[in-house]
């Protein structure tokens, strides 16, 4: 992925998180999945890239984590992530914001040569 | 937890510039990130697909100070600590020298604020120092004739921890000890062991004291316990001692 292509993941990648979140609550790995397999390879995040976002947002108040031992064979407890009602009213305007954004790039994009 | 995320695990974290307690946090995601790959793959594999934990570490570090003003923040006041710990060190040698030692030396000021940082040494007929050696000495640890320190070592040692000829501390072991903890040919203090022991607890061939144990002993009693009755039974046990080593021993019994 070109430096580029990096710029502009980061742009987008806390909406991502927001939006998954808002759909259900998962842990890190889960999200690193999804977001991969959800966007066909285009959002492969790296652990380095995902985690700190998602302190940023938990710092933020709009996610909240919390750990969870599913399973007595597992050693390793799960941390959970989950939106919380701030993060989704974010998630709403970062959702305004976007759009907004996106149209304006195709007006400009999809505009003729002469 | 496997040696091998262990390793790997210090090692991203060894290559990570940041806080303490962010590094506490990514070491516990990461660990728990970890162990789920490995329900689908083989920690090798795993390992693999992350990645040099040294470009781990890059890419949290890129991530966390995506504001690269953070960074330079951090590193001027890094910088800042640094300086601190320098400007806190003092020397001063004086010119007149006595047998070759300087009559001052006085050098403190060594590392901290988590910089290593090598303890200051000074030596001189008057010396104070991190460690301090000399005629008067004045020092977290201090060695000399007349030592003052944390722990000291001298001629007359005074400190936390006196070792010498006599020694005054909180553990104090010398000829004469006075202390807490006293231990000596001549031991007052709280709890005292040697020839002649004075003390709450006293263990001795003489012991005077609250709690007594030894050859010759006489329970303390305020009041009712006179100089001639402990320096009779000190002269029992030791007829050649000195007198005036009685009466500091009298001295230091009775003023309790």
């Amino acid at each position: 992925v070109n430096e580029a292509g990096k710029q502009l993941k980061k742009g987008v990648i806390e909406i991502l998180i927001l939006k998954l979140l808002s759909i259900k609550n998962l842990y890190g790995y889960q999200l690193i999945q999804d977001l991969d397999e959800k966007s066909k390879g285009v959002f492969r995040m790296k652990e380095g890239t995902l985690y700190p976002v998602l302190y940023r947002l938990e710092d933020s108040k709009f996610i909240e984590s919390y750990w969870e031992q599913e399973s007595e064979k597992r050693g390793v407890p799960r941390k959970y992530y989950r939106i919380t009602p701030a993060g989704k009213a974010e998630l709403e305007d970062m959702k305004k914001e976007l759009d907004a954004f996106i149209t304006a790039i195709r007006s400009i994009m999809d505009e003729e040569v002469y | 937890m496997d040696p091998r995320i262990e390793s790997y695990l210090n090692e991203v974290l060894e290559n990570l510039i940041a806080e303490d307690s962010m590094k506490r946090r990514i070491a516990k995601d990461l660990s728990a990130h970890i162990s789920d790959a490995c329900q689908r793959d083989s920690i090798t594999a795993v390992l693999e697909r992350m990645g040099n934990p040294r470009e781990v570490a890059r890419e949290f570090m890129d991530t966390i100070y995506e504001d690269k003003d953070a960074v330079i923040e951090k590193l001027i006041q890094e910088k800042m600590k640094y300086a601190a710990v320098i400007q806190r060190h003092f020397e001063y040698k004086s010119k007149t020298r006595i047998w070759g030692l300087p009559l001052v030396h006085i050098n403190v000021g060594g590392g901290s604020y988590g910089f290593p940082g090598k303890p200051r040494f000074a030596r001189g007929i008057i010396a104070i120092g991190d460690v301090a050696i000399g005629v008067l000495s004045l020092g977290a640890i201090s060695l000399g004739g007349i030592s003052l320190g944390a722990i000291s070592l001298g001629a007359l040692a005074l400190g936390g921890m006196a070792l010498g000829g006599i020694a005054v501390g909180g553990l104090a072991v010398g000829a004469f000890a006075l202390g807490g903890c006293a231990v000596g040919l001549a031991a007052i203090g709280g709890a005292a062991f040697g020839k002649v022991a004075v003390g709450g607890y006293a263990n001795g061939v003489v012991a005077i004291g609250d709690k007594v144990v030894g050859d010759y002993t006489l329970i303390r009693e305020v009041g009712t316990t006179s100089r001639e009755e402990v320096g009779a039974l000190i002269r029992t046990a030791y007829p050649k001692i000195g007198d005036w080593i009685v009466k500091v021993i009298t001295f230091f019994t009775l003023s309790k």
